[in-house]
């Protein structure tokens, strides 16, 4: 069988020392990406458990998969979760949600929860976009910019180049920074395109260390832009799976002048829409309940 | 995208708006609503085939008008 190099790990984790039996409050947010499916499971605004998955192809069926396996271990049903939000590329689709948010609107919540009220800018590098959100210290978006409808420059770009170069897409970020000189950036970040350039490079007897700097590089100028035209200030930070693609990060940190904050030990950055959509679930439900 | 600034952009930029982005559904329409959230008037243009690179062009053909420019400017 081949070796499918773009393939990220799939996991699942419960926060411990945490009694969700204890809690006044249980909501969740998932999080239904192009690319991959996140859920979160919140205890009184407290993350509990979370779940990360590829999308498969029916949107409702990766939200149920993910929403089970947060669940898994727990001692919790889907009934004990007073409020969900849909959130991401399939937010409509996910079945048992009581509501549907922008994901804008989640991740800029979500990193304000993980890195705190400093954070102004959050650039969220997903699988199929990529979006440059402001926000104020509530976590609320002031301002924000989407990349165009293509893949380009977005993770399904990366994991379509590890595949081609035969290297694991843990290892690209890592790999593309072992070059003595930085290579001109491939011209296109188009998917088709830079695979074709990569092709005609590795042809040429570049090394892959060499191709991948290329590509990354070419990644960073074109999310730099986007970051320059939403008017980037600090706190910065960085969300989505791109996230822990260090080639990627340095290079734009290189470029733009500003370092993001640190991931952190206790938060998997792919999960701050989910966690946003969960922080959201408990507002919407204390809302209805108030209403009622 | 790579995109050569048209005659109607140039226009609406002139008008007051600025262009964001390129996109469709089902992003269309979470953006619209957050621009109009964050007080800003939004307006959609078809995308101009000949405005585009080469190598992005035949994405957006298959795409027909399924696809619109953003543009927003703050309302007054």
């Amino acid at each position: 069988m081949k070796k499918e190099y773009w393939r990220w790990p799939e996991y699942r984790r419960t926060v411990p020392g945490k009694d969700w039996t204890m809690a006044e409050v249980v909501t969740a947010g998932v999080d239904v990406g192009a690319v991959s499916s996140k859920a979160a499971i919140m205890i009184d605004s407290e993350l509990y458990a979370y779940s990360i998955m590829r999308t498969g192809a029916s949107s409702p069926d990766s939200a149920s998969k993910a929403m089970n396996w947060a669940l898994e271990g727990t001692g919790m049903k889907l009934e004990d979760v007073q409020y969900v939000v849909g959130t991401g590329y399939g937010r409509v689709n996910v079945p048992f949600a009581n509501k549907a948010i922008t994901e804008i609107t989640c991740h800029a919540l979500g990193a304000n929860y993980i890195w705190g009220p400093t954070v102004r800018t959050i650039l969220d590098m997903g699988g199929q976009d990529c979006k440059a959100i402001r926000c104020n210290e509530k976590g609320r978006v002031t301002a924000f910019l989407m990349n165009d409808k293509c893949a380009a420059g977005t993770g399904r770009g990366i994991e379509v180049i590890a595949d081609l170069l035969s290297v694991p897409i843990e290892e690209v970020g890592p790999m593309s920074l072992r070059v003595e000189k930085e290579p001109e950036p491939v011209s296109s970040t188009c998917v088709v395109f830079a695979k074709s350039e990569a092709l005609g490079l590795l042809r040429k007897g570049w090394p892959k260390e060499m191709v991948l700097a290329a590509y990354c590089s070419a990644m960073a100028n074109r999310i730099a832009e986007l970051l320059r035209r939403v008017g980037m200030e600090r706190d910065f930070v960085i969300t989505g799976g791109i996230s822990k693609n260090i080639g990627i990060v340095k290079r734009l940190e290189d470029i733009t002048g500003i370092k993001a904050l640190a991931m952190k030990k206790e938060f998997d950055p792919i999960i701050a829409g989910a966690i946003g959509a969960g922080l959201l679930a408990k507002d919407l439900y204390r809302k209805e309940r108030k209403d009622a | 995208m790579a995109e050569k600034k048209g005659p109607r952009g140039k226009e609406l930029e002139k008008e007051g708006w600025i262009k964001q982005t390129t996109i469709g559904e089902p992003r269309l329409s979470e953006i619209i609503e957050l621009y109009k959230s964050l007080g800003y008037e939004v307006r959609l243009e078809p995308v101009k085939l000949d405005e585009l690179d080469e190598e992005c062009r035949k994405c957006y053909e298959d795409e027909g008008d399924k696809v619109k420019t953003v543009y927003v400017r703050k309302k007054k």
